[in-house]
């Protein structure tokens, strides 16, 4: 079943220049999978995952024939529906939990928080509820963490408080905008693990927009990739290796490597026929 | 052409003091290139820091090129050793033209045929006159660095020490950043000291490896052996396994 589907989703942004177009013609449907959208900074990507939620600033223009989540319309949506399905429907994972997160407020409080705006519950409740999530992202200590403040926990565990504040009110779908390119490499992988179990065990639907090629690869199931704010090839996550648009190859063997070094790494020549 | 002996370094405030290094022992030869690998918090960047004189009180020696830096001035030390820094934006004056970023360093040592110096150090990095009047937010993250490396080189150092170069990058301009610091390196017989959590760049670029945990060097590795996974210590072994199931 599609959960999510867009047609021709146009985004274009008021500046001193002129009229800037970011996403051109951006058609995909979700279902119930991990998708990935992949590609350079300014590329797009980011900018598709706010149309969504409509977050993107008062400065753009977007439009398209179809963004229809399940039976809603979004793009006909008022402010007060679309906060309705923010967080409750649809909720998004932020790069950084440093400046993501409310730092004057304790995380287990933000994350009852994103229970109690949604959800006829107590107080009480809503805190024995976020104390469980926390121990679902593996934290060690729930009842402590809860009463900590953002700059009190490391990168890590703010990230999994993140994702057990999005998690929480079970939403159909979350946008992951690069939620791990902070991280560690040590830390990234526990963090994916608990995604990836979360998603699965709760039926989720997972958008994950990554400039990280090697880390879709293993992560999602399939893979739009962008460039220039258009969707060049959309592929099977396995198959990435056999990619045939030169964009996403020329991404590919940029990558430097660990079995295979070569003396000069071969640099990406962009071809203006891609956009066409 | 570096050597640390013993190197200690602590961070202490009234209730507490944090030990951010912990007696490192590292030899650099002229004309390598060394890594520095670990988690945030590992201490690799205090390392560059220290020889860089960002840090004062450590314990311990450094010497480069047999003198010990302790006891050179900041002015002599920058002749011999320039950094680059991980976020090129953050560190590049957002308010000076290109010219006057490259300018500056020029300045400050007193030297003469500043103009035809700037130019040269901006072909050396690939870019050309045409940039002299811009301002950092007019140029790509890509070009940036090239700047921030632009002014590295252009006093002439034997040793450049470069923090996560390229982690604020694409791949795609990573690796012509890459490619562009071995061409340097290769060129002008340069000493590089680099800080990345990155293995494969690390193997890329350098030809020996220290793998560093909670402010220790635990293992120092060559790029070979890093390759065949011949390495001792767990955690390197971690670390490249991470490294490994991510290709």
């Amino acid at each position: 079943m599609d959960v999510l589907t867009v047609e021709k989703l146009n985004v274009s942004f008021r500046t001193d220049e002129g009229l800037k177009h970011a996403v051109r013609d951006v058609s995909f449907t979700l279902k119930n999978e991990k998708l990935a959208i992949v590609g350079e900074s300014g590329s797009g990507k980011s900018t598709v995952g706010k149309a969504i939620l409509k977050l993107n600033p008062s400065s753009s223009i977007v439009t398209a024939d179809k963004l229809q989540f399940k039976d809603c319309n979004i793009l006909t949506c008022n402010d007060r529906q679309i906060r309705s399905i923010r967080g409750q429907h649809i909720s998004m994972i932020m790069q950084d939990p440093k400046f993501s997160l409310n730092p004057v407020m304790t995380v287990g409080d933000q994350i009852s928080e994103a229970l109690r705006v949604h959800q006829k519950i107590t107080r009480h409740e809503a805190k024995k509820a976020a104390i469980k999530m926390l121990h679902e992202v593996s934290i060690s200590d729930p009842e402590y963490v809860y009463g900590q403040y953002p700059h009190e926990i490391s990168g890590g565990m703010g990230q999994r408080v993140m994702i057990a504040m999005m998690v929480i009110p079970e939403p159909d779908i979350i946008i992951a905008d690069e939620p791990t390119s902070a991280l560690d490499v040590s830390v990234q992988q526990d963090v994916l693990n608990i995604l990836n179990e979360l998603v699965e065990r709760k039926n989720i639907s997972l958008i994950f927009v990554s400039h990280d090629l090697n880390l879709v690869k293993k992560f999602c199931d399939r893979v739009l990739v962008m460039y220039g704010g258009k969707v060049v090839e959309s592929i099977k996550a396995n198959a990435l290796s056999n990619a045939t648009h030169p964009y996403t190859r020329g991404l590919m063997e940029s990558l430097p490597s660990l079995k295979h070094r070569r003396d000069v790494l071969p640099v990406l020549s962009r071809d203006q026929q891609w956009l066409a | 052409m570096i050597s640390i002996d013993s190197l200690s370094f602590k961070i202490s405030s009234l209730t507490k003091s944090k030990r951010i290094l912990s007696n490192i022992n590292l030899n650099i030869e002229r004309g390598e290139a060394f890594g520095l690998v670990g988690e945030s918090g590992s201490g690799k960047t205090s390392i560059l820091k220290c020889l860089a004189g960002q840090f004062q009180g450590w314990e311990g020696t450094i010497h480069v090129q047999g003198k010990s830096i302790a006891k050179a001035s900041l002015k002599e030390r920058s002749n011999t050793m320039q950094m680059v820094f991980q976020d090129p934006y953050g560190a590049l004056h957002p308010r000076h033209t290109i010219r006057k970023i490259l300018n500056e360093p020029l300045v400050i040592k007193g030297l003469q045929n500043k103009e035809e110096r700037i130019v040269e150090a901006l072909e050396q990095v690939g870019l050309d006159e045409t940039f002299l009047s811009r301002y950092p937010h007019q140029i790509s993250g890509g070009q940036r660095q090239r700047v921030a490396i632009a002014r590295a080189i252009i006093l002439d150092p034997d040793i450049i020490l470069l923090d996560e170069p390229t982690s604020a990058l694409d791949v795609s301009v990573q690796a012509e950043i890459l490619n562009l610091l071995a061409n340097l390196r290769a060129r002008h017989n340069l000493t590089y000291l680099m800080v990345s959590h990155d293995l494969g760049v690390i193997a890329h670029l350098c030809d020996r490896v220290a793998v560093m945990k909670a402010g220790e060097v635990v293992e120092v590795v060559t790029r070979e052996e890093l390759m065949e996974g011949n390495i001792a210590h767990p955690y390197t072994q971690t670390l490249l396994q991470h490294a490994f199931s991510r290709e």
